[in-house]
């Protein structure tokens, strides 16, 4: 079988298919096996090394920030993307594992990216109505790196992790380094001077069925794994029942066909940047409409 | 059944007018294969909206009713009744919103116990398909689902005496009960059957509940499977 996917944007990037921990009991009898566009592939681990296949054929696959990548073309536009905060002194990385979603990568990276939605689809924990004024934050497009940025970003949280028990004004910055992957800075909790790091690693098993994983870099010192994995996975429940009720599942990326304001700056870049990069899988492109 | 709206196959029933409650409840409909918000503003006129709010696609049937508005689940734009404009974007609460932003709307009636709605544009004033409610009492018994086509289905009721009196209501007798169905097309392959039984007689209602499932039963079993 081969990849159901024709859209060389994303067969060039890295695809992240889960955990390392995936491979713990893995072996060349016995491999992973998990869907990737559309077509099963089969990992192990043979002498310290990760080993990937499609049918017959070998994979290019790498182990990064504990988590398995594949570039599906085997010739990838760029090296997997730096996150030095997962090596930073001081941080926990901790995994929350995935949480499967029917929608497209593009809608659930794009819901990452958003800050709007909290006071209504996180009520309580990352947003309180009628605090829900999103002000004007930067976006700026990293040409060298070919990365989004949105910086100065910040939203009141009336309790923005399981260690928080007050609300307060959190800074943010977004970053995305592909379609597929976004990052996520905000102020830590118990330490306000630096920001905790959240990264989204999406899974596309189709164009409109998905894994989304979750790491986490934080300095939190209070909250146990369970906490944090758990807060986690609160947050990312109450958005998949949104996720997938959003007509059509693909994300239409013609001009007017969905309608923003002006506190989706970072959502209109992320989509123009898809479009110029001419991303076409989870989407319903612009030409075609 | 005069009353009806009776523009030939443009006006669909959609749902019974008892499932809507006065600014309360949206209610999922569909009409061949367009999904609709349904729901009751609060002077009790009936709102038939396109599912899907114009900002990112987010069904509109997740949302609640604020006082005559819809407020979107996704990121509480607000969308007021009759004709779905935009009156609050809660993100920027200090700024008016665009005044073309709007929900699409349909045409909809309420005759003889159900939501009309028109798909056609420009579709004819509601006014216009006004009527009495026909004299007989009339009791709600259930509304089926179906997996069949329009004409698999009307096959079936007029073998089994029912006679249509329009496209999409048939009447007749169901376990010696003289009966209306409404017939909902809301997709190609997927028919609501709304089954009201006239008369007061509540004690019959379980007899044609049970006819009207034996009914679906064979409408399906006729009917090519479809994978």
């Amino acid at each position: 079988m081969e990849f159901q996917c024709q859209d060389k944007s994303i067969l060039d990037d890295w695809l992240t298919v889960g955990p390392i921990s995936r491979l713990k009991s893995a072996s060349e009898d016995a491999p992973y096996q998990t869907k990737l566009l559309g077509a099963t592939v089969r990992l192990w681990k043979a002498g310290g090394i990760v080993q990937g296949r499609l049918g017959d054929k070998p994979l290019r696959v790498l182990e990064a920030y504990q988590y398995l990548w594949i570039c599906p073309s085997g010739s990838p536009r760029k090296e997997i993307f730096p996150f030095p905060e997962f090596f930073g002194e001081g941080r926990r990385i901790i995994d929350c594992d995935g949480i499967g979603v029917a929608t497209s990568g593009l809608r659930m990276v794009e819901n990452f990216l958003d800050m709007g939605h909290f006071p209504f689809v996180h009520a309580n924990y990352l947003g309180q109505v009628p605090m829900t004024e999103v002000a004007q934050y930067d976006v700026t497009v990293d040409e060298a790196q070919d990365e989004i940025w949105a910086t100065n970003c910040r939203f009141f949280q009336p309790r923005t992790s399981k260690s928080a028990t007050t609300g307060l004004e959190v800074a943010y910055r977004y970053r995305v380094m592909q379609p597929m992957s976004a990052m996520l800075y905000k102020t830590a909790f118990s330490r306000p001077e630096e920001l905790d790091a959240i990264g989204l690693f999406v899974q596309p098993h189709d164009e409109e069925h998905i894994t989304a994983f979750c790491l986490l870099a934080y300095y939190d010192d209070v909250s146990t794994d369970n906490d944090l994995i758990s807060f986690q996975h609160t947050i990312f429940g109450q958005d998949k029942p949104i996720l997938e009720n959003q007509v059509p599942a693909r994300m239409p990326l013609g001009r007017g066909v969905e309608i923003p304001t002006r506190c989706d700056a970072m959502s209109v870049a992320y989509r123009r940047w898809l479009n110029e990069r001419g991303t076409s899988y989870g989407a319903i492109p612009a030409a075609s409409l | 059944m005069q009353s009806q709206p009776t523009s030939g196959a443009t006006w669909h029933p959609i749902v019974p007018s008892h499932y809507l409650r006065v600014s309360d409840n949206i209610v999922a409909g569909f009409a061949q294969g367009q999904e609709l918000a349904i729901w009751r503003n609060k002077e009790g006129a009936v709102q038939v909206w396109d599912n899907r709010c114009p900002h990112r696609g987010t069904r509109l049937t997740l949302g609640r009713i604020i006082d005559d508005r819809l407020s979107c689940a996704y990121h509480g734009w607000e969308f007021g009744a009759n004709g779905g404009k935009c009156t609050v974007i809660p993100a920027h609460p200090n700024a008016p919103a665009p005044k073309q932003l709007c929900v699409k709307t349909f045409s909809a009636a309420e005759v003889d116990g159900m939501v009309w709605v028109s798909l056609a544009e420009p579709s004819p004033p509601p006014s216009a398909q006004d009527g009495a409610d026909s004299s007989t009492a009339r009791l709600f018994v259930r509304t089926l689902g179906v997996r069949a086509t329009l004409a698999e289905t009307k096959l079936v009721l007029e073998a089994t005496g029912l006679v249509a009196t329009s496209s999409y209501v048939f009447q007749g007798q169901l376990a010696g009960h003289d009966v209306t169905v409404f017939l909902t097309e809301a997709s190609n392959e997927l028919l609501f059957t709304h089954v009201w039984q006239d008369g007061p007689d509540e004690a019959s209602l379980p007899m044609v509940f049970k006819a009207a499932e034996k009914l679906r039963t064979v409408i399906e079993a006729q009917t090519p499977q479809r994978s």
